[in-house]
């Protein structure tokens, strides 16, 4: 008789989304603007976690799942940008459905409008709390170039909200 | 004066600081308030469970009695009369027979039509530095037809550097130059497709195989699935 697992991927899953789901799902949203490619986003960055744990590739820390979970989510959404580019999509998911403050909609609606490699640094720094060093081996990017992202977004963030007040 | 003037720029550079420091915090607080409602992450739990089933190996962990058993009723239900999409079509541009309507099982080869170009000179190359792929030369197109109220769940997936995905009610599948480590290799890929209502609630789902073999791309409609509240609905229009 085959043994139990005690960490069936099916437990598994819903664990993983339960501790992680809200981070992904922000940062897929902010990436893709629209709720829509959000959630496939997130649902397919759960499907390769599961795959990753079918071969039986043991993450060392959970700083280490955590890091993983959030490169591949952000793959995911570059993939699929650079697919949109070419073939536009209609519509822009309506943002005003998370904020009462119309000033939040507005930090927000800014934030969106910066380029995909802004809007990324800036979230994984603010939002989620991440250092030069850490987002550039999430992003395979060097050290410096995080750090310039982080300035220019910021300035390119800033002007934005300047125009629009 | 100087001193004036320096007292100046560090009292500005300060306010910035301030203001930087609360449109930080404001930025936290406004993302953080970004997260999938409840039924947002069903579906999500959902359709991981249900894709990465259909591709895990279960028969080193089912019984062979339980095996035979599931064989047999899914034999059972695929042959039953109405179970079958009726009115999810797609049809798949082909060189060939031009729009050629995909029937479960059948594999067809696709039309490539030119896409992306390299110029006159034909001086960029296929694949960067990195290794990325930095042009598409053609894509496949294939063509679908629901009933009126229901939409497309946007579905996307990749084929080594492919990408397929759905646009403006077509499929496009946009296919990258071949890898020369790749030569004689069959990379295939399975794209769920689901037909959801209003309410964004799945009625129906088809699932193509999509296969790149010898430079030749193929796809085979390999099953289209309809809830029951979706024929019902069905009937009823």
């Amino acid at each position: 008789m085959l043994e139990k697992r005690t960490d069936s991927p099916d437990q598994s899953v819903e664990e993983v989304f339960r501790e992680y789901g809200n981070m992904l799902y922000r940062i897929a949203f902010v990436m893709m603007k629209n709720a829509f490619d959000a959630e496939d986003v997130v649902q397919d960055t759960l499907i390769k976690y599961m795959e990753r744990r079918e071969s039986r590739k043991p993450f060392e820390t959970e700083e280490h799942r955590k890091a993983w979970l959030i490169r591949v989510d952000i793959n995911l959404c570059k993939n699929r940008l650079r697919f949109y580019k070419n073939h536009p999509k209609i519509g822009m998911e309506e943002l005003s459905r998370y904020y009462e403050e119309k000033e939040d909609t507005k930090l927000m609606d800014s934030l969106l409008l910066l380029p995909s490699k802004y809007r990324e640094v800036l979230l994984l720094h603010y939002v989620e709390g991440y250092q030069g060093k850490e987002i550039a081996g999430m992003l395979k990017l060097s050290e410096s170039a995080v750090r310039k992202r982080l300035e220019r977004g910021r300035g390119k963030l800033r002007a934005l909200l300047q125009e629009t007040e | 004066m100087e001193g004036r003037t320096w007292n100046g720029n560090e009292t500005a550079k300060e306010e910035q600081n301030v203001s930087e420091q609360s449109a930080e915090s404001r930025l936290r607080a406004a993302a953080g308030r970004i997260a999938p409602d409840e039924a947002a992450g069903e579906r999500i739990i959902d359709g991981v469970k249900q894709r990465t089933h259909g591709r895990k190996k279960l028969a080193f962990r089912v019984p062979a009695a339980v095996a035979a058993a599931w064989l047999f009723l899914s034999l059972l239900c695929l042959t039953r009369p109405g179970l079958i999409g009726e009115d999810v079509v797609v049809y798949a541009a082909t060189e060939e027979h031009g729009w050629q309507k995909l029937v479960e099982g059948e594999r067809i080869l696709l039309k490539m039509e030119p896409f992306e170009s390299v110029g006159e000179g034909g001086d960029i190359e296929a694949f960067d530095e990195t290794g990325r792929c930095t042009y598409y030369p053609y894509i496949c197109t294939f063509r679908l037809e629901v009933p009126e109220n229901y939409l497309y769940d946007r579905q996307f997936t990749t084929l080594r550097d492919d990408y397929i995905g759905e646009s403006g009610g077509k499929i496009i599948w946009q296919v990258a130059p071949d890898r020369p480590e790749d030569a004689g290799r069959i990379m295939q890929e399975e794209l769920s497709l689901w037909i959801v209502n209003e309410n964004r609630e799945r009625m129906a789902a088809l699932k193509l195989e999509l296969t790149k073999e010898d430079g030749k791309c193929y796809a085979e409609l390999k099953r289209v699935w309809e809830s029951e509240a979706y024929k019902r609905g069905r009937h009823k229009n």
